[in-house]
């Protein structure tokens, strides 16, 4: 660790902070590197706390993204149980809750987004799962033997109730949607992965958002917005996440849901770039800011921000967006994006038999496909996207494989 | 010829690089391990190859240029 300004500080030493280091070096950059994290031991495989390491009978540790030996073999100095509670953009420098000042000639802001929290009546927050210190609790929750209470419908409280009935754990899933995950699939794809759940034994309360939740001396009284409540006696709250922009406020660091940067992954303040789920990048295609949660999304922007500060550049990263999730050992692969209104296409396989490959578009524009079984459909699609393909296109390429 | 490895010690057999590179990586039922389908990789096989070896959440890939 440097108090000179002359060398490069990460803040979040998880995927996208981890890329960027590596990024860094592969750029040909030598120079003093030092990653934060306030985690004791950070950068972990998040995306299995909620599959395996959650369905997992016995406690497994999620797998560590590098090895000691792995950074210290590219003089990557990682500084964890270190948390920045401030930025001075005028001095450069990196304030810690252990009271040092860092500073850095470039910054990376990596420090990712948290479970939105869920609090109590009583201003208890709900349990939530984004940490490896949260498996630990939830695991607790699996092996109580009492029913669980999901609140939330999105991907993480989908796997979380798998997982939990693969366990045996009896689950409730309350969902503010028609159907779980409808704008992300289209509701042909939604109706088989909520029937797959039922079929499993979830229960659900589906359209109705949770308004409040009550403590009682039994567990919990969780009211929804249109009136019903709902008994509990443990529960999971997964309704989304807010980016972990606390330690910039007032910074001068330009934030609106995140750290707001370029194509490039450059803020408004000259030095200061951001990546990962805490980018608000600009997405050309859709002509907007907008954040991506998602692995392989902070893997390959992380690496892209340290290969533009290595070289001087400031190369757009504009990958095509990737994210999969698994539920009941079967995984879902999501290439690009549906969007509202979109037509969704079964060009290989069949819904109902969870072996399909689906496309999404308008007219002739293809936005995305969901494939579940067909791998081998990925690459194709993948590449349809990239080259701004038409939903012909993508059902010519289904005819012809 | 470039060609790609897995170090079984760290691979967890998740198949994060199948779905990277689903002709290139798999994982068979009952593997433990992430197996190579395609010994050589070609041109087009590299980017999304590069991709899954830094996707991998246990660093088990490692790619060997030539
Ligand atoms: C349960 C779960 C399941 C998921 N499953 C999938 C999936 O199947 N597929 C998929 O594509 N994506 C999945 N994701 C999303 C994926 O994990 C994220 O997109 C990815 O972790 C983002 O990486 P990141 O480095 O941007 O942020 P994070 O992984 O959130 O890391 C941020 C890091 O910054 C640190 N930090 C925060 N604040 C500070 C501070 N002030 N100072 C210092 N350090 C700080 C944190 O401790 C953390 O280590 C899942 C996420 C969760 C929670
Ligand atoms: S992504 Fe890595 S750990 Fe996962 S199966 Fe592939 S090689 Fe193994």
């Amino acid at each position: 660790m440097s108090s000179d300004n002359d060398g490069i500080v990460i803040v979040g030493a998880s995927a996208a902070g981890l890329s960027a280091a590596d990024g860094l070096r592969e750029g040909g950059y030598t120079g003093p590197l030092t990653v934060l994290d306030e985690e004791a031991d950070p950068g972990y495989d998040r995306p299995m706390l909620s599959k395996s390491l959650l369905a997992a009978k016995e406690h497994v540790a999620p797998a560590a993204l590098r090895t000691r030996d792995q950074l210290a073999a590219k003089q990557i100095e990682l500084i964890a149980g270190h948390g920045a509670k401030g930025l001075d953009i005028d001095r450069r420098l990196v304030v810690t809750n252990c009271g040092e000042a860092i500073g850095w000639q470039h910054l990376v802001i990596a420090t990712g987004v948290t479970a939105r929290p869920v609090v109590t009546t009583g201003g208890t927050p709900l349990p939530t799962l984004r940490t490896r210190g949260d498996l630990a609790a939830v695991r607790l929750l699996a092996t109580s033997g009492e029913p669980v209470t999901l609140v939330g419908g999105g991907f993480v409280g989908l796997e979380a109730a798998a997982a939990l009935r693969s366990r045996g754990v009896d689950v409730t899933l309350l969902c503010a949607n028609h159907l779980p995950l409808a704008g992300a699939l289209g509701d042909a794809i939604a109706i088989w992965l909520h029937g797959l759940h039922l079929a499993n034994g979830v229960r659900f309360r589906l359209g109705s958002a949770t308004h409040r939740v009550a403590e009682t001396p039994q567990g919990y009284d969780i009211h929804l917005a249109d009136g019903r409540a709902e008994q509990a006696t443990n529960v999971l709250a997964g309704i989304g996440t807010e980016p972990a922009t606390d330690w910039l406020v007032g910074s001068g660091v330009q934030l609106d849901h995140g750290v707001v940067t370029d194509a490039a992954g450059r803020t408004n303040v000259d030095g200061v770039w951001a990546a990962g789920d805490i980018a608000c990048r600009w997405d050309q295609s859709r002509r907007r800011h907008r954040r991506f949660e998602h692995w392989t999304h902070a893997i390959e922007q992380g690496r892209r921000v340290g290969l533009n500060i290595a070289r001087g550049e400031a190369t757009a990263h504009d990958a095509v967006p990737y994210v999969w999730t698994e539920q009941y050992g079967l995984t879902l692969h999501m290439l690009g994006e549906r969007r509202p209104g979109d037509t969704d296409i079964v060009v290989e396989g069949s819904i109902t038999a969870g072996d399909f490959v689906v496309v999404h578009g308008t007219d002739d524009e293809l936005h995305g496909a969901t494939i579940c079984g067909r791998v081998r459909a990925l690459r194709t699609l993948k590449k349809l996207l990239r080259a701004r393909a038409s939903l012909n296109d993508a059902l010519g390429s289904a005819a012809s494989a | 010829m470039s060609r790609v490895t897995v170090d079984p010690g760290r691979c967890t057999a998740y198949g994060i690089c199948v779905g990277i590179h689903p002709e290139v990586f798999a994982v068979p039922p009952g593997s433990p391990v992430a197996v190579i389908t395609r010994d050589v990789l070609s041109e087009d096989d590299l980017e999304d190859v590069e991709e899954a070896v830094r996707a991998c959440p246990a660093q088990a890939l490692h790619l060997i240029e030539g």
